[in-house]
């Protein structure tokens, strides 16, 4: 009789080794696997850091698109850009009012010194990381990038992403410039994204009431309104009809 | 209590007994052609193929059908010593022993042989040939070129036996039998008629197909491994019967236990 111990223990050995290349076919289709995973969410971590940024970008293209050239021609964004902006509209029209009067009361764009806080990448004060008290006053020139190619590059970036703030800012921002046609556009972009988004669908009827769309836009409201009880719309139909608009 | 496996076991016990003998379709076409084969006027007739394909138990299978019709003989060993063949022949033809101190004279044999043409027709079956030496053939040769005497030469297939073959033979073999490995089917039939015959129905019924192509593989279709490999098998199951029943299963035989036997016996190696 057989002492079945040592074949039994052989015939494990056997089974290990049977089985060897299967567990190697295993493991480097795993490793594969894994690596054809890994090169394709690298994109995928690619959009989701510019995901994460996209909030900080589009808060402020919320307000306006601005970006500071320092003297060693990098950029950096600026915080609390559209404060600044109109603060430097304000300098410049003063700057022409005042050169129309020949009278030099400012000092000119390229020289001024201004004090302002900006953001390093993580959004945070490049110099309130140091104490206030060693705040220095940095020269530099400001570029306003409200530019047509600036807003070109949000409605590429919305192509890809279909973020419904950029769809919103560029509403807003071309009604504020005065192209009543694209706000248009892109506040009916907003509501396709977002059909209870009251700002947009204001945007959409203002701007068709400037393009000269009365009835339409009545006709719209009124309907908005059946639907939805809103006080900006029932005000702005309001001075529509009392032709206060 | 005896273990099932027992008897299934001792089924395998290799052996060329004629009660052992299972027909298959290749064993029964073999048969009909070497029983054709000896009908013709041939002198001799090469049996040949690898070891275990069965060409020891079809010659006693056809020696065994044949003793009442024909006068054939079979030599299963091969005689160790030239002197001892004649003398193993002698008594066959003469059915006479050899007087002590005498000798079985070549020339003379040859002259008994060639009275013996058209008296008598005498078969003989050498089996395991490959034994006997160059000169010993030629001397078997000489026996058949008698016409009195026709050889059936058993050898085993290897390349050296092929040389054998063609270079002795060549010119005076007449008909080539050859027996190959079994196919898994008849190895498969072979197994299951191998129980049956000895009423182990519930046991031919636990070796299944995908187990008798595991057999196959090991065995390559060699009989003699084939018995080898089953007796091993159910020397395991018969363990197990009797100290671990819960290993085994009796409506199947294990995979386990098929390699555990192969590996025994060295089919396989870890």
């Amino acid at each position: 009789m057989y002492d079945m111990k040592p074949l039994e223990e052989k015939w494990l050995k056997y089974q290990i080794k049977k089985r060897k290349p299967w567990y190697l076919f295993f493991i480097l289709s795993i490793v594969i696997l894994l690596s054809i995973l890994f090169l394709l969410n690298r994109n995928d971590i690619k959009f989701n850091i510019f995901d994460a940024f996209s909030p900080t970008i589009n808060k402020l293209s919320n307000e306006h698109i601005f970006l500071v050239k320092k003297h060693d021609n990098s950029f950096v964004l600026l915080n609390n850009a559209l404060t600044r902006l109109e603060t430097f509209e304000s300098h410049t029209s003063e700057l022409i009012k005042s050169k129309k009067n020949n009278v030099s009361t400012h000092p000119t764009m390229t020289d001024m010194l201004v004090d302002i806080p900006i953001l390093d990448e993580n959004g945070e004060n490049i110099f309130n990381k140091d104490n206030d008290e060693q705040r220095e006053k940095v020269h530099l020139d400001i570029i306003e990038t409200t530019s047509i190619s600036a807003y070109e590059d949000v409605e590429k970036r919305f192509q890809q992403s279909n973020n419904i703030d950029d769809a919103l800012f560029l509403a807003k921002t071309y009604y504020k410039k005065g192209n009543y046609k694209k706000a248009e556009e892109w506040a009916f972009e907003t509501n396709q994204l977002d059909p209870t988004l009251e700002e947009s669908f204001l945007i959409f009827v203002k701007s068709k009431m400037k393009l000269g769309q009365k009835n339409e836009v009545i006709s719209i409201l009124n309907q908005y309104l059946n639907h939805k009880n809103s006080q900006d719309a029932r005000i702005l139909l309001e001075q529509i009809k009392n032709e206060k608009f | 209590m005896k273990s099932r496996y027992s008897a299934a076991k001792n089924v395998f016990v290799d052996s060329i007994d004629i009660d052992d003998y299972i027909e298959l379709n290749s064993s029964v076409a073999a048969y009909q052609q070497l029983q054709h084969s000896m009908e013709k006027p041939l002198k001799m007739i090469l049996l040949f193929g690898r070891p275990g394909t069965g060409k020891s138990i079809l010659l006693n299978r056809i020696q065994e059908k044949l003793k009442h019709q024909k006068e054939i003989y079979y030599f299963d060993t091969p005689a160790p010593t030239e002197k001892e063949f004649f003398q193993k022949l002698f008594k066959v033809l003469t059915e006479k022993d050899l007087p002590k101190n005498t000798e079985v004279n070549f020339s003379a044999l040859i002259d008994f042989f060639k009275n013996l043409r058209g008296k008598r027709e005498i078969i003989i079956l050498l089996d395991e040939a490959q034994m006997y030496d160059a000169e010993m053939m030629e001397k078997i040769r000489l026996l058949s070129d008698t016409r009195a005497v026709k050889f059936v030469v058993s050898l085993h297939k290897t390349e050296d036996e092929d040389l054998i073959a063609k270079e002795h033979f060549k010119s005076r073999i007449w008909e080539v039998i050859e027996l190959k490995n079994a196919t898994n089917e008849d190895q498969t039939a072979y197994v299951h008629k191998k129980l049956l015959k000895k009423n182990l129905f519930e046991i031919a019924n636990s070796i299944k197909a995908k187990d008798m192509k595991l057999i196959h593989k090991f065995t390559n279709g060699n009989y003699r491994e084939c018995n080898k490999l089953m007796f091993t098998i159910f020397e395991i199951c018969e363990y197990y019967d009797e100290n671990e029943p819960s290993k085994i299963n009796y409506s199947h035989i294990p995979q386990k236990i098929i390699e555990m036997a192969a590996l025994k016996l060295g089919y396989i190696h870890v």
